[in-house]
């Protein structure tokens, strides 16, 4: 077991955005958590990243539990995260944006041929190395935060709502990476998402939530022909 | 040069150094300094005290003075790393008026008499006055530059700008809050300390009132004109703010509203300062100023 979460709760002042959610995600495997707007989706990825602090229950990353820890620290054991609406560094180049996620990496990794990976998969950030991110689409600031996090070889990615605010023919080509990422390369991905279709289409395993709780577990395939699903996330 | 005209030139180049360490903390880390001032005090008393009181020469003085502002700047950075913004401003206003109290009241520090006697510098057995002090505060001006741009061009500047720019993300990223805010502190503190003990050979007297909050407001002031974030926007805010009093000298009385004009006139059409993005002398000097990636 990669990740496991166990009965992890997140307040805000009286809201309890996360009641007592517990899941698993296996090395290698590709793990998709769906809801609607407000579910509490989000507040569960930040809390695994250590950016919103959590109450109660624990989060065990190989073996170890990390509840305690801040989130520079988790990044340092190999998770990585790529955050809603990118959160890129506006103010610096492109080429600075993926650099900062090979912060004391360096002779760690094989930084010239990690680059060389990214611009493959994401060739338009090659042709705006040297332009500050602000300039960027909103498509291309998700592939700039993914690579942000793809630079450091991370064992764990974790990815929020990365299909917000694209458009269509993007989201396709940034879940494709996704798919690849984890098919190809045997990526660990949790993945946080309103788009239900596209996420379980990509996914073998899904958690659904609702106001804090998972109500709906299970193969991805099994889910996406589960009537409740279908009505609520699909629109079928 | 007359001597009026050097003694101007001084502190000018002094002013500019103690800019540039409020550069690197609300520029190139984004955290916000309204109390500057107390470590260009600090340094000053220190390196009045240590030559003095301990009978230190101002070169032997001169690391322990860099030294204890600098870990007084590590420790009074501490606030940065829980509150943000607004916050953190209104702190740093408060830890500005205790330092200047603690000079004030304490009587170690000389009380509202301040410390007088501090003796001048010499450099092999030359006593280092007027022109030959210019040229000394120009030399650590230089070098505060040339420390102002490695810090841009390393890893530690790198991280303290995407801190600035988004901290989770940031710190999601592997960048550690407390290391880096706290390095831009120490270094920006450090030059504080120096400026202030060019400050207090150059004075030879100094009490607590030369280093109150209009002081910190000053440098604030010279950062944003100059270009907040830009390697030689604070030089270029301090030579203006510096100059101006002297070539307005016969509207004397209306300094501080000119001055205030000045800044109104900035906020509202350079919010990002003479050499910040889209700034007036960037356009005009094309290449110049983009080192601090405003």
């Amino acid at each position: 077991m990669l990740l496991e979460v166990r009965d992890l709760s997140v307040c805000y002042g009286d809201i309890r955005a996360v009641d007592g959610i517990s899941l698993q995600l296996d090395e290698g495997e590709l793990v998709s958590v769906i809801g609607a707007n407000g579910a509490g989706k989000s507040s569960l990825l930040n809390c695994v990243m250590g950016v919103v602090p959590g109450r109660g229950g624990s989060i065990l990353y190989a073996g170890a539990d990390i509840s305690g820890l801040p989130s520079h620290r988790r990044a340092a054991l190999g998770i990585r995260f790529v955050p809603e609406r990118a959160r890129v560094f506006p103010r610096l180049t492109v080429y600075e944006n993926i650099l900062t996620g090979a912060y004391r990496l360096k002779g760690k990794i094989d930084l010239p041929g990690k680059l060389r990976m990214l611009y493959e998969l994401f060739p338009v950030l090659e042709e705006r190395r040297d332009q500050l991110a602000s300039t960027l689409s909103g498509g291309e600031q998700q592939m700039l935060a993914i690579s942000r996090a793809l630079v450091s070889d991370p064992r764990l990615l974790l990815v929020d709502e990365v299909s917000m605010g694209l458009m269509p023919v993007l989201v396709d080509r940034v879940f494709d990476v996704l798919k690849m990422l984890n098919r190809e390369r045997g990526l660990s991905i949790l993945l946080v998402e309103q788009n239900a279709r596209a996420s379980l289409g990509i996914s073998q395993r899904s958690y659904v939530i609702e106001t804090g709780r998972i109500t709906l577990e299970g193969a991805s395939g099994d889910l996406m022909e589960d009537p409740k699903v279908r009505e609520a996330y699909l629109g079928l | 040069m007359g001597e009026y005209t050097i003694t101007i030139l001084i502190f000018i180049a002094i002013q500019a150094i103690v800019s540039c360490g409020l550069n690197v903390i609300v520029g190139y880390a984004g955290q916000i300094s309204l109390g500057h001032a107390a470590f260009f005090g600090i340094g000053a008393y220190a390196s009045a005290l240590l030559t003095t009181r301990a009978g230190l020469t101002f070169w032997a003085a001169l690391p322990l003075v860099v030294l204890i502002t600098a870990s007084i700047g590590m420790v009074l950075g501490m606030p940065s790393l829980r509150l943000r913004e607004d916050f953190l401003a209104v702190t740093t206003i408060g830890i500005n008026f205790i330092v200047e109290s603690v000079f004030l009241y304490v009587p170690f520090f000389g009380g509202a008499l301040g410390i007088g006697g501090i003796p001048s510098v010499y450099l092999f057995g030359t006593r280092l006055k007027g022109v030959l002090f210019l040229y000394m505060c120009l030399a650590f001006l230089a070098a505060t530059l040339a420390i102002s741009w490695r810090f841009t061009r390393s890893w530690a500047g790198l991280a303290c700008f995407a801190l600035r720019e988004e901290e989770t993300a940031a710190s999601s990223a592997g960048v550690s809050p407390v290391r880096f805010k706290l390095t831009a502190f120490v270094i920006g503190t450090a030059m504080a300390g120096l400026g202030g003990a060019l400050y207090a050979h150059q004075m030879r007297f100094i009490s607590a009132t030369d280093f109150g909050f209009p002081l910190s407001i000053m440098m604030m002031s010279m950062v944003v004109l100059g270009g907040i974030g830009t390697l030689w926007g604070p030089v270029l805010g301090a030579l203006i703010l510096g100059a101006l009093p002297e070539i307005f000298r016969p509207l004397v009385d209306y300094r501080m509203l000119l001055n205030a004009a000045v800044l109104l006139m900035m906020i509202r059409f350079q919010p990002e300062g003479l050499l910040g993005e889209g700034g007036l002398l960037r356009r005009i000097l094309p290449g110049r100023g983009g080192e601090g990636r405003g």
